[in-house]
């Protein structure tokens, strides 16, 4: 069993919110064969899942076991329930699970609907999810992991609980995972990304990571992002920021230029490629004129040219 | 003796009422900083968070779009006499964490002409836009 603590802000109507989650349903319900594509096989297993069946309500540190094993950290489920099973509620909090296995250098990215979570098996990485096994107004949370599909995706497999390997029917399935609002996570080994991770999403699993294990925990991911978006925006600006952060300046100077050019109208990558070239002792006059271009008149422009200025000349560039 | 020992559990949790107020204290101004450290914001560099923040709402809003855009969608948006701008324009009044739930749904909407998904999904976009016009049946919302 688990507590859900991931409750929506509300800003507005509770009935507008309230609507959010039952689109959820109707279309979860409309389900009862997981959203294969076409290229898909019929059925799929995620081999050398390790299993460690559960005891009590301990669902949360079994199914984090299992994925942290997947993700190559050689675990020990005793030593999780002390960290993230809390007595009193007797279940664990999903933020919890997450934290503990970012606390590990892995990288949690999240897996929130049947088409991501079907891609990800076929990669070969198992799936963390969250499930409601009653109503959603009398909730029974629950932690398992997802192994692999059956029957042309009629079926899922799941270690849950004490059972192994155990196939439920996706209907059920989807339904129960719909109800916690589709949660769920991939766990990857260091350097390795999730199956069709998107670029805002991977840098928003990225930073989380170097906030929680430090950066040089998230390094080995960021640079197998720069080499699968080299022309994404966000993803080589983030990088230039984390190179940067651990010292690499040259690194952090050509991810910012890549960022430039992946899209020359954003003044962030020209500032933080100016401030960069400068501290360097190097020629900022493009990078200058690039800045200018995307935020003519601003007072960041001001802020930068100031900056820049001010910059004791260095001997030589880089 | 009741007493005292009393009077000492109160004292000790005093005390350890005082050191979770120090702890949580020196966490919340401790951590935006390690934070910044890490994204680089702190050598005057603009921060990842912040342009992170203005991509996920754009990349959440291209998913919505393309999901109006399909055929069975742009044609039930048009049943309901609401015009693509004005998804738009209400989209920008969404959360973060809204616009986000909308984009996971509307990504999930099964293929193929005319599945009751789209049209439930439709539906339930243009209440939660107000957008239903004069057939608008939730005018508090």
């Amino acid at each position: 069993m688990a507590q859900q603590t991931r409750l929506p802000t509300h800003r507005k109507s509770s009935l507008r919110a309230a609507l959010f989650l039952p689109v959820a349903l109707l279309l979860g319900a409309c389900q009862s064969l997981a959203p294969l594509d076409s290229d898909m096989p019929a059925a799929q297993q995620v081999p050398d899942v390790p299993f460690f069946p559960q005891e009590a309500y301990q669902c949360g540190p079994a199914a984090l076991a299992t994925v942290l094993g997947s993700a190559g950290v050689p675990v020990d489920d005793q030593a999780l329930v002390d960290e993230v099973w809390l007595p009193a509620r007797r279940g664990s909090l999903a933020m919890e699970l997450v934290a503990a296995a970012r606390a590990r250098a892995r990288l949690v990215y999240p897996v929130n609907t049947p088409q991501a979570l079907l891609q990800q098996l076929e990669a070969g990485q198992p799936v963390l999810v969250m499930q409601n096994l009653a109503f959603s107004f009398y909730p029974r949370w629950h932690f398992a992991v997802v192994t692999g599909y059956r029957d042309r995706g009629a079926t899922v497999v799941l270690n849950t609980d004490t059972r192994e390997a155990e196939p439920e029917n996706w209907n059920r399935f989807v339904r129960t995972w719909a109800r916690a609002d589709y949660q769920g996570w991939v766990v990857t080994p260091p350097g390795i990304l999730p199956a069709g991770a998107r670029p805002v999403a991977l840098v928003r699993a990225l930073e989380e990571l170097s906030g929680t294990a430090g950066a040089s925990a998230a390094t080995a991911y960021w640079d197998a992002a720069g080499e699968r978006f080299p022309n994404d925006y966000l993803v080589q600006f983030a990088l230039g920021n984390h190179r940067w952060a651990e010292g690499r300046a040259p690194h952090a100077i050509d991810a910012w230029r890549a960022a430039t050019r992946a899209r020359p109208s954003e003044f962030a990558a020209w500032h933080n490629l100016a401030l960069a070239l400068a501290s360097q002792g190097c020629d900022t006059a493009s990078a200058l004129d690039g800045a200018r271009q995307s935020a003519p008149g601003s007072e960041r422009l001001q802020q930068l040219e100031q900056a820049v200025a001010d910059t004791p000349a260095g001997e030589s560039c880089l | 003796m009741t007493t005292s020992f009393r009077s000492h559990s109160r004292t000790r949790s005093v005390f350890v009422r005082l050191l979770a107020v120090l702890f949580v204290s020196m966490q919340t101004l401790l951590v935006p900083a390690a934070h910044a450290a890490v994204t680089g914001a702190g050598q005057g560099m603009i921060g990842t968070a912040e342009v992170l923040q203005q991509e996920s709402r754009a990349e959440n809003e291209a998913r919505i779009h393309a999901a109006l855009a399909r055929d069975d969608a742009s044609s039930a948006l048009e049943r309901f006499g609401v015009a693509p701008e004005q998804v738009d324009e209400r989209l920008d009044r969404l959360s973060d964490s809204e616009l986000a739930s909308l984009a996971d749904q509307a990504e999930d909407l099964p293929a193929g002409e005319g599945a009751l998904g789209v049209l439930v999904f439709i539906l339930v976009l243009l209440i939660i836009l107000d957008l239903l016009g004069v057939t608008n049946v939730f005018p508090a919302i």
